[in-house]
């Protein structure tokens, strides 16, 4: 049966304990599927409500917000809702998708499931109406729906939806579905605790690595500590003589060409606790002798040295307009050479890396927490010759994801592991192996050079990026400079490449708004109005041209954001009042996220103004304030902690050192030596969201990029000090 | 390996591990009390934070063999029904994100009310910085632990 876009709901009645409701994510684009529905709504005949959910729980409150666009439109009462994580199956319609909805990053899963959710809870609720309106022989329009109740507008009669679940599986889904108008909101807009809340204050929130199966053993592993590092000898004997540990077994690397794929080599120690396997691996891992190969003699200078020769050979060509060169030798009166630079960095997510794997008479079952079962089953079909028909995907909610849980590393592990012991095994990572065998951001440098005519405008600039990894490498130059060039460099990288929250827009961005900055105080301009300038005058210039590519209709759509953005920010927090010595302001904006035709062409913006004051070579923090404009905010709860979060993720690697390397290997190996930040650390935050009924942009990533620039902005508007590397070096952090 | 005794939770139990298996492996794998968390093994994170005769400790770094004969309280067992002052403030203020190291920070926060019922900003960021929070909550844990503090007193 193909689906009509109207009706894409299914009902069945769930054998007299209530009804399901099974609807089908692409409402836009159905043609070609059968209907077996992977969404699911069930009403219990004891009323409680049960969203079935295919986005990934990551810290990011995702099953709230989930589910208060199903109960907006549902008419249901949040408290009785419950969610249930969708294994990855065969019973998942598309299962033979590589990439599909299960798949949770980009901060989009709001903006996915913002219509069908509540397309789905509007049908429910135009079912569950219908279903009252025959039992009390009344016309529809003679009944409402709240609170999970349907009511009579003609007396006091009521029916909860658990009453009318069977009589609503017996009915056919409504042809047209009217969602509400946003000025008609109850729940979307309002903050709500997490619904996981109640749980995680109790210890009992469940995450992969609490999952104990009966027939499992342990396994802590050893990975092959360089790219091309190989074994020249290792002994066991001391390893098998622990008590509780059963063997060593060898485990092959796996590749991909693509972002993601991949898992080195290692050797794990099963064992019969996972203390017994850690045990047994830092005895191994002492008794190992290795081969570290060609990246042996690597390290973070090697590294530097080699962009410094990347800087003198050709670069890959992104865009330029006019002639760079001619403008700069014959326009240009005062100019800068700058460029920025950010080191390696690892996630250190709370909930080590760990999976669950049972390979055995032909099938695959995985229990652990990813931000893509879907595409790990893909992987890990073709590693172990398996069809993806015998795969099960139990997924978990994860202790902090932000791009890391996207690779397939671990839960590759722990099946090829399992495959060749023939067990049941739980492989945890430590947390060294998490610090030192990451999927890590870029090292990446941001060069530019700007030029003024006499008038100070900006006329011309160079980009030139250099990265250890192609994945976001260039930059999105939303100001208008007349003679503008932009390359770019691809260095090998040491060490493997990761996403890590807010991707290439934390290094771009930070350039990009430290040269703009920059440009604007060689201007004697404020920084504030010489964005504004440049902005205005790219929209006008991209108004005026009328035609619209991919990427200025994008641009037409944000800069207008981006303006009302920086207006509100300098009111907030009184850009041109004066501040006592030692103190300053220093600005910078970004988007991220969506820009297609989703979000008719938007992307949430942030920016942010950091006050900083400076004193004594100490650098400290007065305030963050940031302004965000996401379109509709589902949860203000959620949203403000994403921005709350996403400063102090962009705020670790300001205070503390990244990630170096040394023969080829990451130094630092614990939170030790790879700091964080702390409670002592976290400066006051001020957030606020613009009004908007738009679609909804996302808000997982937004807030990450402006932290870093508006920083050292403040660093140099506070002390004239002019900070262009990472971690800052110059002055000493003032902690709380 | 060897036999060990310990109270956990009030509850008395006797098992057989190896003499330098850390609490936290103790609680979790043969215990099976999963709300402890295991995030550094080296007493930096904090996410493992139990109360052993009223004292938070990080289970990561304590060898069973140490510990003989001691008062344990973990998560699970601070209250019956998640009602703490400290619990319930943490639920109020929506603290935790993923949640994983919030096991850790509850029993800090806890300990640190017991010891001062009242505590200042610099009070909360000395008993509290021992527990990292990578999702960022450091604000609202501030605010929970004042919002326990008035309940606590009142």
């Amino acid at each position: 049966m193909s689906l009509s876009r109207r009706n894409f709901i299914k009902i069945s009645s769930l054998a007299g304990s209530g009804v399901l409701f099974g609807f089908h994510p692409y409402i836009e684009n159905n043609t070609g599927f059968t209907f077996e529905p992977n969404l699911y709504i069930k009403i219990a005949s004891d009323n409680t409500i049960t969203l079935g959910i295919i986005k990934q729980e990551l810290g990011q409150g995702i099953k709230t917000s989930l589910a208060m666009l199903m109960a907006e439109e549902l008419e249901a009462n949040l408290e009785t809702i419950k969610t249930e994580f969708i294994p990855y199956n065969k019973e998942v319609p598309d299962y033979q998708n590589e990439w599909n909805l299960f798949a949770t990053g980009g901060s989009g899963s709001i903006v996915e499931m913002w219509e069908v959710l509540r397309k789905a809870g509007a049908a429910v609720r135009d079912v569950l109406l219908e279903a009252a309106s025959q039992t009390w022989s009344v016309s529809k329009e003679d009944c409402y729906a709240q609170e999970s109740f349907v009511f009579s507008k003609r007396d006091s009669r009521s029916l909860s939806y658990g009453q009318l679940a069977e009589k609503a599986s017996e009915l056919t889904p409504p042809e047209a579905i009217q969602l509400k108008s946003p000025e008609d909101y109850k729940l979307i807009g309002k903050p709500v605790i997490d619904l996981k809340n109640k749980f995680v204050k109790k210890g009992a929130y469940p995450y992969g690595i609490d999952v104990n199966l009966p027939d499992m053993v342990y396994a802590s592993i050893v990975l092959y500590p360089t790219k091309d590092a190989k074994i020249v000898q290792y002994d066991a004997s001391k390893v098998l003589a622990i008590k509780g540990v059963s063997q060593i077994v060898e485990f092959p690397s796996t590749t991909g060409n693509i972002v993601f794929k991949g898992s080195e080599a290692g050797l794990a120690v099963i064992a019969d606790s996972t203390w017994t396997a850690i045990k047994g691996k830092k005895i191994l891992e002492d008794n190992i002798q290795w081969d570290l190969g060609s990246y042996g003699t690597k390290d973070t200078m090697s590294l530097k040295a080699d962009f410094k020769i990347a800087l003198r050979e050709d670069f890959n060509q992104r865009g330029s307009r006019e002639n760079i060169d001619t403008a700069f030798d014959q326009e240009v009166v005062k100019e800068i050479t700058v460029s920025y630079e950010n080191p390696y960095l690892a996630h250190g997510l709370m909930e080590p890396l760990n999976a669950i794997a049972r390979v055995k008479d032909g099938k695959c079952e995985i229990w652990a927490g990813t931000q893509s079962p879907q595409f790990t089953s893909h992987y890990l079909s073709r590693i172990l010759d398996l069809e993806l028909e015998n795969f099960v995907f139990h997924t978990y909610p994860s202790g902090g994801g932000f791009g890391r849980r996207f690779f397939v590393d671990y839960v590759t592990q722990a099946a090829l592991i399992s495959k060749k012991i023939g067990r049941t095994v739980k492989v945890t990572w430590t947390r060294e192996d998490e610090i030192q065998h990451g999927r890590y951001h870029p090292f990446r440098q941001e060069h530019y050079r700007g030029g003024l005519d006499k008038d100070n405008n900006l006329i011309a600039a160079h980009y030139k990026g250099i990265t250890t990894h192609a994945w976001g490498a260039g930059v999105n130059m939303i100001y208008n400079i007349p003679n503008y060039k932009s390359e770019y460099s691809i260095r090998g990288s040491v060490l493997h490449f990761g996403s890590w929250r807010s991707v290439g827009a934390h290094n771009s961005i930070f350039g990009r708004e430290c040269f703009i900055d920059e440009m604007a105080h060689l201007a004697k301009k404020d920084p504030v109005a010489f964005r504004k300038e440049l902005l205005q005058k790219e929209l006008s210039e991209i108004e005026e041209s009328g035609e619209y590519s991919r990427g200025t209709k994008a641009r037409k759509t944000q800069i207008p954001r981006y303006l009302n953005v920086l207006d509100i920010l300098s009111e907030k927090v009184n850009w041109h009042s004066p501040l006592p010595e030692n103190e300053g302001l220093g600005v910078a904006i970004s988007d991220y996220g969506y820009g297609r035709e989703l979000t008719e062409w938007r992307s949430s913006v942030c920016g942010q103004v950091a006050h900083i004051a400076v004193k004594d070579g100490i650098w400290e923090i007065k305030k963050i304030t940031a302004v965000v404009d996401c379109g509709t905010v589902v949860n203000p709860n959620g949203a403000k902690a994403q921005v709350e979060g996403s400063i102090y993720w962009a705020l670790t690697p300001l205070i503390y050192e990244g990630i170096t390397v040394k023969n080829g290997q990451v130094v630092q190996s614990n939170f030790h030596d790879y700091k964080v930040l702390r409670i002592d650390g976290a400066p006051e935050i001020a957030i606020h969201f613009m009004e908007s009924d738009a679609v909804p942009t996302g808000m997982g990533e937004t807030a990450v990029p402006p932290l870093t620039p508006a920083v050292l902005n403040g660093i140099y508007a506070a002390s004239g000090i002019r900070v262009r590397t990472i971690p800052v070096k110059e002055l000493s952090y003032r902690y709380a | 390996m060897a036999q060990y005794s310990l109270t956990v939770n009030q509850k008395r139990y006797t098992f057989d591990v190896a003499p330098d298996t850390p609490l936290l492996w103790v609680l979790r794998d043969t215990l099976k009390l999963y709300g402890t968390k295991y995030g550094c093994g080296i007493g930096q994170c904090g996410a493992c934070t139990i109360h052993m005769d009223g004292l938070p400790m990080r289970s990561c770094c304590l060898p069973i063999e140490s510990i003989q004969d001691k008062q344990i309280i973990t998560i699970e067992g601070l209250t019956e029904n998640a009602d703490h002052p400290v619990q319930k403030a943490w639920e109020e203020e929506d603290v935790p994100q993923c949640g994983y190291c919030h096991s850790g920070q509850i029993m800090s926060a806890v300990a640190l009310l017991d010891r001062i019922p009242d505590p200042t900003d610099e009070d909360i960021n000395r008993a509290m910085k021992g527990n990292i929070c990578r999702c960022g909550t450091y604000p609202r844990i501030r605010k929970a632990i004042k919002l326990a503090a008035k309940d606590i007193s009142s």
